[in-house]
C-alpha cells in the first residue's frame, strides 16, 4: 500500500467516524447540558412556574441556582454533582436521578425523615449498581457514599441539636 | 469561559471519542462513555488545563482504562459493537481493526498526529521525546500498512 493510500484511507475513516457521531445532534446537546448545568437538577422538581423560568435559563447556560432551604450547602453540591455524573453518563440513569432530586428537595422541605432520606440514597445507590458501566459506577457509586455519610450527619446533628433543647 | 468551553465540547467531543476508540479498541459506546467523564473533569477544572485538546484525550484513554482493569485483548474484538451509539461505516472499521494489531505507542502517536497535534506536544503528552514520537509514527504507518495489505489479501 502507498503512503498516499494510507494517508486517504485514514482521512476517509476519520471522516466516516464524525459524520456518524454528529448525526445525533441532540446527544451531543444533551452531554454538554449535563456538564455545564443539567436540567435534570430542577427539572425533576415541582413544576412551579418560576422552576419552569429556571429550567429555560439552566438551557441557556446560566450557573445551577442556589436552592433556599435548611439543606447544608456542602450536601446540595454533592448531590448536584451526583446528578450531574449520572446525567453526564450516556448509560445515567434517569431513575437515579429522580431519586435523588426527590432527596433534595425532600430535605429542603423537611418533609423527609431519616429512614426515608436513607432509603432513597440507597435506592439510588442499587439503581446505579444495575445500570450504569463499571465506570460511571465507580465515579458516581463514591458520590452516593458521601452522600449517605453527610444524611446520616445531618439527622445526627438534627437529633443532638433536639436533645440539648429537651 | 462557559461560552469556551461550550465551544471546545462541541468541536472536540466526536473527535475524542474517536481517538479514545483508536488508541484503546473500545466500543463506540465504552469510549462515548469515557469522554464524557473526561469532559466532565475538563470543566471542572478548566481554568487550570494548559492545553485542553491534548489533556482530554489523555484523561478520557485513562477513564476507559480505569473501566477495563483486565485490559482486554484486542485482536479479535468486536470493536464497533451491537450496543455502539453510532455506526460507522467500513473505512472506520478496517482502520480501527488494523490499528488494534499496533502496539499502544504507534498507535497513540499515529491518532494524535491525525488529530493534528505537533511533534512536541504528543511527546509531552506521552511523556517521550519528539525523535521517538516520529520513529514511532514511521514504524506505526509501516506496520500499519502491512496489516492493512494483509487483511485485504485475506479477505480476497
Amino acid at each position: 500500500m502507498r503512503d498516499d493510500r494510507l494517508d486517504e484511507l485514514l482521512a476517509a475513516a476519520d471522516r466516516q467516524f464524525q459524520r456518524a457521531f454528529h448525526a445525533e445532534p441532540g446527544r451531543r446537546v444533551d452531554g454538554l447540558a449535563a456538564i455545564i448545568g443539567h436540567p435534570a437538577i430542577i427539572g425533576h422538581a415541582e413544576p412551579r412556574q418560576e422552576v419552569e423560568g429556571r429550567r429555560r435559563e439552566i438551557w441557556t447556560h446560566v450557573d445551577i441556582p442556589e436552592l433556599p432551604g435548611s439543606l447544608p450547602p456542602f450536601l446540595r453540591r454533592r448531590i448536584q454533582l451526583a446528578v450531574r455524573l449520572l446525567g453526564s453518563s450516556p448509560t445515567g440513569s434517569q431513575e437515579a436521578v429522580t431519586l435523588l432530586n426527590r432527596l433534595r428537595q425532600g430535605l429542603e422541605d423537611r418533609v423527609l425523615d431519616r429512614d426515608e432520606a436513607l432509603a432513597l440514597v440507597r435506592e439510588a445507590k442499587a439503581e446505579v449498581s444495575e445500570r450504569q458501566t463499571r465506570t460511571s459506577r465507580l465515579r458516581v457509586l463514591d458520590k452516593l457514599r458521601v452522600i449517605e455519610v453527610e444524611v446520616e450527619r445531618l439527622f445526627d446533628d438534627t437529633d443532638d441539636r433536639a436533645g440539648r433543647s429537651r | 469561559m462557559r461560552e469556551q468551553f461550550s465551544l471546545f465540547y462541541r468541536c472536540e467531543v466526536g473527535k475524542v471519542t474517536g481517538y479514545v476508540v483508536k488508541v484503546t479498541g473500545a466500543t463506540v459506546h465504552e469510549a462515548a462513555d469515557a469522554t464524557q467523564a473526561a469532559f466532565v473533569l475538563a470543566w471542572e477544572n478548566w481554568t487550570c488545563i494548559r492545553n485542553p485538546r491534548a489533556w482530554v484525550r489523555t484523561v478520557a484513554t485513562r477513564e476507559l482504562y480505569r473501566s477495563m482493569p483486565d485490559r482486554r485483548t484486542l485482536a479479535g474484538q468486536a470493536l464497533v459493537g451491537d450496543s455502539a451509539v453510532v455506526e460507522p461505516g467500513e473505512a472506520w472499521r478496517e482502520v480501527v481493526a488494523a490499528l488494534a494489531e499496533l502496539p499502544l505507542m504507534q498507535r497513540q502517536v499515529l491518532a494524535m498526529t491525525a488529530d493534528d497535534f505537533p511533534d512536541d506536544v504528543i511527546a509531552h503528552e506521552l511523556g517521550t521525546t519528539a525523535q521517538a514520537v516520529r520513529q514511532n509514527r514511521s514504524r506505526g504507518r509501516r506496520a500499519l500498512k502491512a496489516v492493512l495489505s494483509r487483511r485485504r489479501c485475506g479477505d480476497a
